[in-house]
């Protein structure tokens, strides 16, 4: 598989969480890239550390957790090493991210024109009434009807569905090269969460945008993306085409969540269900993490942490498809 | 059930309550806090025994003497020995902050608690909006305003005289009522909304036994910060009533009477006379700041609860 | 002791739980000009509702934000009182009672929370929750640590639980001390607010498969109120459809799945993420939003998404059409004979 050219390279990113003595890992060795104009998907459930990932490549982690190890590159330059004025400058102009929750996301002090302008005028060097013009058009290219007017409006004038295409179009302003939708639908109604699916996918098309989408709904992620990383305790244990890891899902938890998830075209009856819960205080290095929960578990997953097997465009952490 | 068992939340052996003290004050700020409120308090208690001489003794030969290995903090004018004076003016000065606090605390927290659960009702606009009022005025200024009215003399209970203080105390609690009643009511109209409420209001219980049992242990912890930091702000309107001569009347010793009267010495070089109960006073309300602030670190309900479990 | 006014036995043909055009109107607080001139802003968060339950039916109530469909589970269990209409349960009405009348129709209908962090009092242990609620149903001190333990146990929990805080449990297993806190009651009829959409989607089926399993154990009935259409058609013997606080569509899930009549249910089926096959077959998404919390709108609350929408549905509000003695529909089409 011909995979296009890298954009954000992230190698063995770990994250820690706490004083540190006794510090606890939410983001245990990462590793994967994304390649311009390419929609990839992490999922995962509480627990898993997608959305420090996330937070850790942006270096905004919350306080109290650090980046332990590893590097982060966008186009070959690592950020770790960049100050904050530089990394503030690659946020919204190299790499946005959007949120779960638009109620939060937008200063409800502000006009969602002035919110805009600020995006759109702290990465370029353009007049006031340029940046309205740009402004409007952003909201155009959203779906929000009337742009001009709405620009004076205030975010508790929208409803959420609408505050998220706001959302959208402040991180798209300055056409960055990688978007990060953290759990963008998640708070939203299922018809509305459908229509913002639809706008980031042809955002995609129209500005060549890549996407890094993170949920824990494996179904939604597939809709829109060509690669899903699937993550458990802090760790990719499956990587592969959209395609490959609904036909043929060779970890065990791969296999056993995509059982789980409900469906419309299911019959009746009981739910499967994984028994027991994620690891809630940080796994052990030594071992398999997801042993505790599995069906295929053998003597080996309890004392030796399994190989990753990386074929070309998917990868696998499990003792089963590396004997 | 399932082979696989859940973990069930992390308590290991716990240590002992003095093993967690530290972290129950909220760490360095709150244990050292802690441990000079302690001292206070002692003083304060144990003053006829610690003081090394009688506070009101009178010895004029002895007057206006530099601290020495017999009176170690000096003496005053009229020859009585300033450490002595300092140790017993603890008194007075706790007795204010704590009592006042206590009457503000149940007063405000009752009234808080019934406007924030009855929310809606005229309860709720008659107390918030008479308290208002009153906190439109500052603290001191009242006080000093209905002292002067009330004037100073001993208050008779039944057989028992007190002394002015009574009035001072009695007077705080009141106006630290608004305060306490605000954070209880917020505090109150947000866990009214908790679906733990609603769910006992689906057991049948009546709203004073819900008020009372379920929401009342969720709003106490700011209003324990804030009665912690009013002990502080209750000893520095003591000590001010005092040295404007409406609290404890001489020769009753007192941190502000003792200010009061170093007024005059001020610049003639009998340093101790203000030193050591300025000193005091800082000291003290120093202490309850730092114990405030630790237990505000520790009984923020946003801060993860890891301090519980560990 | 309030005398219990429920039957034991309900007559043939009359439904366990019934409501009749329940309507609940809120007041909104409006600024003084408006109230000078007699304009006060009202929130019809639900509208004519009716709809009846038989014992062992598990109910899905389906719908997004401004459905409505929280506000009637907290009327069915009396924790609001419906504005207009009337609750029945065994033939009593108890829309109009209040305080301690109520006490009996507590003892048979209970409610599961959907947020496990404010269902619970952070302050209290599970043991102590659990004896309160068993204390409320009247049972005697020395009883009741039995009865909690065995509580705990029907829902899968260790006794140790009991000495917890619920801030030392997981989402999951506050959950299961939720239901067995409502159990303390020994309710006929359990609704149950969302009370998986908070858990990891592994688990949900946990929670899920405890509850069907109650149900049978305890032969209780059951509502289930959740927006996720998938989990309500797998589990449920009969679906309601809520748009904008009135039912649009209530029938059994093979009906409602394979042919959905109303153009919101069959919107709502296609939006729901379908993972390789929803790649495969892209269906234009719904237009627009759900209405905002005041809007009122003159005809069908829906006409202003609807792709079938015509003249007369801005206009009018449909009446309810019986397609079949276990599908109802409110739509014009309907009533013309139009749908397929």
């Amino acid at each position: 598989m011909n995979l296009p050219e890298a954009v954000v390279e992230v190698s063995g990113l770990h994250v820690a969480f706490g004083p540190a003595g006794s510090a606890v890992e939410v983001v245990r060795g990462v590793d994967f890239s994304v390649g311009r104009g390419e929609a990839v998907g992490l999922v995962g459930e509480s627990g898993s550390g997608k959305s420090m990932t996330a937070l850790g490549i942006m270096r905004l982690l919350p306080r109290g957790s650090r980046v332990a190890a590893g590097s982060v590159r966008l186009n070959g330059c690592s950020l770790h090493g960049l100050s904050d004025r530089e990394m503030s400058s690659v946020r919204g102009r190299d790499i946005s991210m959007i949120f779960q929750d638009p109620l939060t996301s937008l200063n409800p002090a502000f006009t969602i024109g002035r919110q805009l302008t600020d995006a759109i005028r702290t990465h370029q060097a353009i007049g006031r009434n340029a940046a309205l013009d740009r402004a409007a058009e952003l909201l155009a290219l959203v779906g929000i009807a009337g742009p001009r007017a709405r620009l004076a409006a205030y975010p508790h004038e929208f409803s959420g569905g609408m505050r998220q295409r706001v959302a959208i179009a402040i991180a798209v302003a300055c056409q960055p090269k990688l978007l990060i939708a953290d759990e963008p639908t998640t708070a939203l109604d299922v018809t509305v969460q459908a229509q913002v699916v639809e706008l980031l996918a042809l955002l995609r098309e129209e500005l060549g945008i890549a996407i890094l989408f993170i949920s824990h709904n494996l179904d939604l992620v597939a809709e829109i993306c060509d690669r899903v990383m699937v993550m458990y305790a802090g760790e990719i244990v499956e990587a592969n085409s959209v395609h490959a890891l609904f036909r043929n899902p060779r970890h065990p938890y791969t296999q056993q969540l995509l059982r789980c998830i409900p469906r419309l075209s299911d019959g009746r009856g009981e739910l499967p269900t994984i028994p027991g819960a994620p690891p809630r205080f940080g796994a052990r290095p030594d071992s398999c993490a997801f042993a505790p929960r599995c069906d295929y578990v053998h003597e080996r997953c309890w004392h030796t942490a399994p190989p990753v097997r990386a074929d070309a465009g998917s990868r696998v952490a499990c003792w089963l498809a590396s004997p | 059930m399932t082979g696989v068992q859940e973990q069930i939340g992390r308590r290991p052996d716990r240590p002992a309550i003095w093993a967690r003290l530290p972290a129950l004050l909220g760490g360095a700020t709150g244990c050292a806090g802690g441990v000079l409120v302690l001292f206070v308090v002692v003083c304060a208690l144990l003053a006829p025994l610690i003081a090394p001489h009688s506070p009101v003794a009178i010895d004029l030969q002895h007057k206006l003497a530099a601290p020495d290995a017999r009176f170690w903090f000096g003496t005053d004018q009229a020859g009585r020995d300033v450490l002595s004076r300092v140790i017993w003016g603890a008194r007075p000065s706790l007795q204010v902050g704590l009592v006042a606090v206590v009457i503000g605390t149940i007063g405000g927290v009752a009234l808080g608690l019934v406007a924030g659960f009855y929310s809606g009702g005229w309860f709720e606009q008659a107390v918030m909006r008479a308290l208002d009022a009153m906190a439109a005025v500052p603290l001191l200024v009242w006080a000093i305003a209905i002292v002067g009215i009330v004037g100073v003399d001993p208050v008779l209970i039944g057989p028992f005289a007190f002394g002015n203080e009574i009035k001072v105390m009695a007077l705080l609690g009141l106006l630290y009522i608004p305060g306490l009643a605000r954070l209880t009511y917020t505090s109150a109209l947000v866990e009214c909304q908790s679906d733990y409420v609603a769910a006992r209001r689906l057991q049948g219980v009546g709203g004073w036994r819900i008020m009372l049992g379920d929401v009342l242990p969720n709003c106490l912890s700011p209003v324990i910060v804030q009665a912690t930091l009013l002990v502080a702000v209750g000893i520095i309107i003591e000590a001010a009533i005092s040295f404007v001569g409406l609290g404890v009347q001489p020769p009753t010793p007192s941190w502000g009477t003792m200010l009061a009267e170093a007024r005059n010495y001020l610049f003639s070089g009998e340093w101790w006379l203000s030193l050591f109960p300025g000193l005091a006073i800082s000291l003290t309300v120093i202490a309850f700041n730092l114990l405030g602030d630790g237990l505000r670190d520790v009984l923020d309900p946003r801060r993860n609860t890891a301090v519980f479990t560990t | 002791m309030t005398p219990d006014p429920f039957p034991d036995v309900l007559s043939p043909g009359t439904p366990l739980l019934q409501l009749r055009n329940v309507t609940k109107i809120y007041q909104l607080r409006s600024a003084l000009w408006d109230r000078l001139h007699r304009r006060r802003a009202t929130l019809a968060a639900v509208g004519g509702v009716s709809l009846a339950v038989d014992a062992g039916d598990i109910l899905g109530v389906v719908g997004e934000s401004g459905s409505g469909k929280s506000t009637l589970g907290k009327i069915v269990v009396r924790l609001i009182r419906p504005t207009e209409g009337a609750v029945l349960y065994r033939g009593v009405d108890v829309s109009a009672q209040d305080g301690r009348a109520l006490l009996p129709y507590r003892q048979r209908v209970q409610m599961i929370f959907q947020d496990t962090h404010s269902s619970l009092n952070p302050r209290k242990r599970v043991g102590r929750l659990l004896a309160e609620a068993l204390a409320a149903n009247g049972m005697k001190r020395d009883s009741r640590h039995g009865e909690a333990a065995r509580l705990l146990r029907l829902v899968g929990l260790d006794q140790v639980v009991e000495t917890r805080y619920p801030h030392e449990l997981s989402g999951g297993q506050r959950q299961r001390v939720g239901i067995a806190r409502s159990l303390c009651m020994r309710p006929e009829l359990l609704v149950a607010d969302e009370p998986v959409s908070a858990l990891d989607v592994s688990l949900q089926g946990q929670i899920i498969n405890l509850l069907t399993r109650l149900r049978a154990e305890l032969g209780l009935t059951m509502i289930f109120i959740s927006h996720d259409l998938a989990v309500v058609g797998r589990i449920c013997t009969r679906i309601a459809v809520m748009y904008a606080g009135r039912i649009v569509e209530i029938g059994r899930p093979e009906d409602l799945m394979a042919a959905p009549v109303h153009p919101y249910t069959r919107a709502l089926i296609d939006a729901v993420p379908k993972g390789l096959d929803g790649r495969a077959h892209r269906r234009k998404p719904l237009a627009g939003a759900p209405p905002a919390p005041g809007e009122t709108v003159t005809g069908c609350p829906f006409r202003s998404r609807c792709p079938e929408a015509m003249a007369i549905c801005v206009s009018q509000m449909p009446d309810k059409v019986r397609l079949s003695p276990d599908h109802d529909v409110v739509c014009h089409l309907a009533t013309r004979g139009e749908c397929v």
